[in-house]
């Protein structure tokens, strides 16, 4: 099963600010089944953080899926041109749409909102949300990057990334 | 070949198929039946084109007899007693519009101790031939027995016994169900109905047969050892016999310069592309030694200095260089000769090249097999050679596809190893991993960064 995740989290997930959960999501992502789809601002982010060496055995191992650059930033243009979009991550709902990925893992509300609308994101399998935060107005603390229940579940379903099913 | 299907044969005892694509790279820890997969390949090329006992021990490959081979699962009384293999292939049909996929399949017992093919089968959509030696007919050395069938029915045939037997090493041809052509020979038909096969299933058949033994009646597969020939510093003309180790490749190289300058003009140009584009070298030469053709020679390489071509160093003896020239220079020629083999099948080429030589490497393989040329099946250690196969694809600096290219990667379990076609798309992404592959490096990679 594939993922995405928000360049905003990735402190979290590859660096100094990991919690329990984001422990587990990256043990899922290199030593269980997990796969990670790939845009723009995360690759980025990543090279920041200077985990291009981690980036390029992921994509080795075909455990990160390279999303075409240019069809990112096209159909990014088209969703902002419908103004249906109400967050400020466009290109995340375009991975999604490009690659089938329907898990997100982020922090942002707004983000989750688009990210679990049918509308913004039609597909037999709704968006689901991999978060660290317990809700809207919760200021994020050590409870909330705690390994939950739902964390567990949602790394285990098999049927958000029609592509690793194949 | 397109798809390859194995069972009990070797570390393979769960009948598995692996995709083959223009190019294909053989990926896997030790001791996980890389090299028995090429030794397979060559088998069923000769068991399908020659219609020969194939020699599991012939150079590169020794797999032993029939008990290495088969498979063995450690305990008492658990060996196969037979094992098969087979493949798929899309080939041109004359007689129809489209290409058609025809398939062989060979099982293989034991005789004399040694692998022998027991039964062989060629079929496509229409139609199947089956040629089968039972245990009494090895006895009484007899021909065994053919067997055709259509969709829905069946029938047997016996070759009369004044037919000659085929000589030792070879197997009945599947040609003698059709020895007299235009003639319908004798059947019974299985089901015991009294119909006879039609003249048009008679046509298919025919057509089956012609078509796949003009398709693989060419040359063998070239099978490249994994050490090559140490470099010599004079070489002396000897026969001139081709080895899996590329031992007469100085001795083909000095014929071509001086027999046939137009040819040895266009190998030499392709050696020294490619040796440019390694960091090996920029000029490649033969430097006879006596006075006419048939005397003593070295093989000298020149490198430039990268500012111009200006700066040029000396000639220097194959001998006086590393390993890596004299290693991969061999395959090289082998896969730049004109009038290639049909397929190649290699063992580690990249041994002794440095990273940039062995990505060279990638993209020369990725050329070779965008045009047409020979089917590369490429066994590989090298990350910097797949690495250089995906880019090239997702750059596409050739015209090989991503579909053109395979990736087979043995994954072993407890004692046995399962292979997993791997697919790259468009933009070198790698597909269908399973969870074990890489996880090593993955691991490695993770505690190296403190993640």
């Amino acid at each position: 099963m594939c993922a995405i995740v928000d360049a905003n989290v990735c402190g979290e997930v590859f660096g100094e600010n990991r919690n329990e959960a984001s422990r587990y999501f990256l043990e899922w992502l290199t030593n269980g089944s997990g796969r990670l789809v790939l845009g723009g601002k995360l690759k980025a982010e990543l090279r920041h953080r200077g985990l291009d060496e981690w980036l390029r055995e992921a994509l080795r191992a075909g455990r990160v899926f390279e999303q075409p650059p240019a069809r990112v930033d096209q159909e990014t243009l088209a969703i902002l041109r419908d103004g249906q979009c109400r967050c400020d991550d466009p290109h995340v709902l375009v991975l999604a749409r490009i690659s089938g990925a329907r898990l997100l893992y982020t922090n942002d509300y707004t983000l989750q909102e688009d990210f679990t609308d049918p509308g913004l994101l039609p597909g037999q399998a709704q968006g689901r949300i991999y978060t660290t935060v317990t809700g809207r107005r919760q200021p994020r603390d050590q409870e909330g990057g705690r390994l939950r229940p739902t964390h567990r579940t949602l790394l285990r379903r098999r049927d958000l990334c029609p592509r690793a099913a194949r | 070949m397109e798809q390859v299907q194995l069972h009990n044969y070797r570390c393979f005892r769960q009948e598995q198929t692996a995709r083959l694509g223009r190019l294909t790279l053989l990926v896997g820890e030790n001791s996980t039946g890389k090299t028995s997969f090429l030794a397979i390949l060559r088998a069923l090329w000769n068991v399908a084109s020659r219609e020969s006992v194939p020699n599991f021990r012939e150079p590169p490959y020794d797999l032993g007899r029939f008990r290495e081979i088969a498979h063995h699962r450690g305990a008492r009384g658990s060996s196969a007693s037979t094992f098969s293999a087979g493949f798929s292939a899309t080939i041109d049909s004359p007689g129809r519009e489209r290409k058609e996929t025809v398939t062989f399949a060979a099982t293989f017992g034991k005789r004399d101790a040694v692998p022998f093919p027991m039964a062989r089968r060629l079929g496509n959509d229409q139609c199947w031939i089956e040629h089968r030696y039972d245990d009494t007919a090895r006895q009484s050395g007899k021909h065994g027995a053919f067997r055709i069938g259509t969709r829905d029915r069946s029938w047997e045939l016996s070759l009369p016994d004044n037919v000659p037997f085929a000589p030792e090493g070879y197997l009945v041809p599947l040609r003698m169900l059709d020895p007299i052509p235009g003639a319908t020979p004798e059947l019974t038909s299985s089901d015991g109905a009294t119909e006879p096969l039609s003249d048009e299933d008679w046509k298919a058949v025919r057509d089956l047969l012609g078509n796949f033994q003009w398709h693989y009646a060419f040359a063998a597969p070239y099978a490249g050892a994994p050490v090559r020939s140490r470099p010599l510093r004079t070489y002396d003309p000897r026969t001139f016999t081709p080895d899996p180790e590329g031992e007469y490749i100085p001795l083909y190289l000095a014929n071509l310069r001086s027999g046939h300058s137009a040819g040895w003009e266009s190998l030499k140009s392709a050696l020294e592309s490619f040796g440019r584009e390694a960091g090996l070298f920029d000029e490649i030469d033969v430097k006879l030694l006596g006075d006419a053709d048939g005397g003593p020679f070295e093989i000298q390489v020149r490198k430039s200095g990268k500012s111009g071509r200006k700066l040029r160093g000396p000639h220097r003896n194959l001998a006086d260089l590393g390993y890596g020239v004299s290693q991969v220079l061999p395959i090289v020629t082998e896969l730049l000769k004109r009038d290639p083999p049909p397929m190649f099948l290699l063992q580690q080429p990249e041994v002794h090249l440095h990273p940039s030589a062995q990505a060279a490497l990638g993209s020369l393989l990725c050329e070779i097999s965008s045009h047409g040329g020979p089917q590369l099946v490429i066994e590989t250690h090298s990350d910097h050679l797949l690495d250089r196969v995906r880019m090239d694809v997702r750059d596409r600096r050739t015209r090989l596809r991503p579909d053109d290219v395979s990736v087979l990667y043995f994954e072993p379990a407890d004692l046995e190893v399962r292979i997993h076609s791997l697919e790259i798309d468009a933009q070198g992404n790698v597909l269908h991993a399973p969870d074990s592959y890489r996880q090593f490096f993955l691991s490695e990679t993770r505690r190296s960064l403190g993640l």
